[in-house]
């Protein structure tokens, strides 16, 4: 645990790379591998990605010589490139060897046209085993954002979304996990999948996990990975990841026939593969996510929030799968590490009412199926249906109500015409 | 300005407020069912409705059990049918219709005895006098809340049935 007294201390230092510094120094002296988590507040990426990059180390090495030496080269990169235009800075961080520097300037850089230079400097290493089902696994993921999210996927965010793919290394390393399959290392840009499901699971099951790590890896393509906890224990992002993998394999699937990678035949029938897959622990937020965006998915608004949770802005996700009214009563700024949202699924509801009305309702849906909750909120929209009918019988039996009847006909009949200008302006007078 | 049971309104000041109640009990249901209603109905209604008027429905209390005028309460059941209703529905709204009708102009006839209406004073009031004489033996009366109480039992059925 942090004392509030140091947070405080850390907070105070407002100079991005003193501040780092002080951080790295605390990890250094106390062992705490914790500090790295306080990042807040940090407004340079590279200071944030530095301290963040330690929780991958080593931490008895000399993290403090290894950060001054980094920052002294990102310096001089700052100040060699200072009185260059954008185009000549492009080119000389394209000759550089420093990934990650590369990566941030990629995302500093506003013109697409100079974005696509840094992009084409920069490699990625993907274990010789897996280098077609990640090829495979790209094209899915493409294709799902081309078909689905028309302008909205634009030309920057096929440049976002290629610079993830690029710059992500993958490979196939036994994980320190018992039971993880599969993992995304933000302050590295790895993927690592373990040798178990390289080796001998069914092919499907490698690219379910390999969409649901490049989902975590496009979310967090800025260094930043933002938890966004609901009800304080459950992490939207992996309901988020599970559901895109499921998304993504069911449109491909629909599309094409034959998918094989490595000699392997791919069987893609399913609609809820990684649900049927996977006894994994993500299945109440699996729920929440997916009733979210059936609610939305009756007028094709589900993709559009995929688009805006991953490659776009989290304000208007929540605004499309909860509302305007309370995206404005979240006090939260989604920028920062950890974010705790407590949101159940009658909010749910209560946001995208129609889209849960049993008229319309879809069992054979990548969100309905093996989802239990979703039962719930298609009973909630029965009763609301209800509501009318029951008024309306209660009202009927009154005999008072009977002696109106023929008169209230009448005065409905005079509500349904339209009124003409004069006639309004009249009444007003 | 809240409903004063002791007061005596004009017809038309009854239906402004009633349409005040309407407009409240309309804002009360799902958005889906909202949208079936006319715009121009909503629109007329908030034109003609008593902005003077104070109806507010208590959340926590049975919507059916709040004190809503009787001709708020005819006015929704006629926009239920209209707008509302499911087509398995119709039928039996037609024939609620019907019934209510038919009621109305047996009232009328008993009111007015339409029949005798040129006969001589002195006749007519003898046949009243007969009419009241029947009445205070219930006949009509009696048969009147045997259809309703049928009447009734019949829209239970249906809805019970759903």
């Amino acid at each position: 645990m942090i004392s509030n007294e140091e947070k405080e201390r850390i907070n105070a230092i407002s100079n991005d790379e003193e501040r780092a510094r002080y951080i790295i120094e605390l990890i250094k002296k106390t062992k705490n591998i914790e500090y790295a988590k306080c990042v807040d507040g940090i407004n340079d990426t590279f200071y944030i990605m530095k301290i963040r990059s330690i929780i991958e180390k080593n931490i008895e090495s000399d993290i403090l010589s290894e950060f001054e030496q980094e920052n002294n080269e990102y310096k001089n990169i700052l100040e060699a490139t200072s009185d260059m235009t954008e185009e000549e800075m492009c080119k000389y961080i394209s000759k550089i060897k420093n990934k990650d520097i590369k990566i941030l300037f990629f995302n500093r850089v506003s013109s697409l046209a100079n974005k696509r230079i840094i992009l084409e400097s920069i490699e990625n290493e993907i274990d010789d085993n897996l280098k077609e089902p990640v090829q495979l696994v790209q094209d899915m993921i493409k294709e799902y954002f081309q078909t689905n999210c028309g302008e909205l996927f634009d030309e920057k965010a096929q440049l976002e979304l290629d610079m993830v793919f690029r710059r992500t290394d993958v490979a196939i390393e036994p994980l320190l996990v018992p039971n993880v399959p599969a993992e995304f290392a933000v302050e590295i840009n790895k993927m690592f999948v373990s040798p178990i499901v390289s080796e001998y699971c069914a092919p499907h099951v490698l690219l379910l996990y390999l969409i649901h790590e490049y989902g975590h890896a496009i979310h967090s393509k800025n260094f930043r990975e933002t938890a966004i906890f609901v009800d304080d224990t459950k992490l939207l992002e992996e309901g988020m990841c599970d559901t895109f993998a499921d998304l993504v394999t069911y449109l491909y699937s629909k599309k094409h026939d034959n998918i094989a990678y490595n000699g392997k035949k791919v069987e893609l029938g399913g609609k809820s593969i990684i649900y049927e897959e996977i006894n994994n622990h993500y299945d109440e937020v699996n729920n929440l996510v997916r009733c979210a965006l059936y609610g939305l998915s009756r007028d094709n608004r589900d993709s559009e929030a995929v688009f805006e949770y991953f490659l776009g802005n989290h304000t208007k996700f929540f605004e499309l799968i909860l509302g305007k009214e309370y995206v404005e009563r979240l006090p939260q700024d989604f920028s920062q590490k950890e974010i705790y949202i407590d949101f159940s699924e009658d909010d749910i509801y209560e946001a995208n009412k129609e889209g849960f009305s049993y008229d319309n309702m879809n069992t054979d849906s990548v969100y309905t199926i093996r989802n239990n909750l979703i039962y719930k909120l298609f009973g909630m929209s029965a009763n609301e249906k209800k509501k009318a009918r029951k008024i309306a019988k209660g009202f009927a039996n009154e005999k008072e109500v009977i002696a109106k009847k023929t008169q209230a006909r009448k005065k409905i009949s005079e509500l349904e015409k339209t009124r003409d200008v004069k006639e309004k302006s009249g009444t007003e007078k | 300005m809240e409903r004063d049971e002791t007061m005596i309104y004009s017809e038309s000041d009854t239906y402004r407020n009633a349409y005040v109640e309407l407009y409240e009990l309309i804002k009360w249901l799902p958005d889906n069912e909202q949208k079936k209603i006319p715009k121009t109905v909503i629109e007329n209604l908030r034109e003609d409705m008593n902005t003077n008027y104070v109806f507010n429905i208590k959340e926590d209390e049975d919507i059916t059990q709040q004190n809503f005028m009787t001709e708020t309460k005819a006015l929704f059941v006629e926009l239920y049918e209209k707008y509302l209703a499911k087509d398995n529905e119709k039928e039996i709204w037609k024939e609620y219709d019907r019934f209510c009708f038919n009621l109305m102009e047996n009232e009328k006839k008993e009111k007015y005895n339409y029949n005798d209406m040129f006969k001589n004073k002195q006749e007519q009031n003898e046949k009243t006098k007969i009419i009241d004489d029947n009445k205070s033996n219930l006949p009509v009366e009696v048969k009147k809340e045997k259809i309703l109480i049928r009447f009734i039992k019949m829209i239970k059925a249906f809805f019970s049935k759903r």
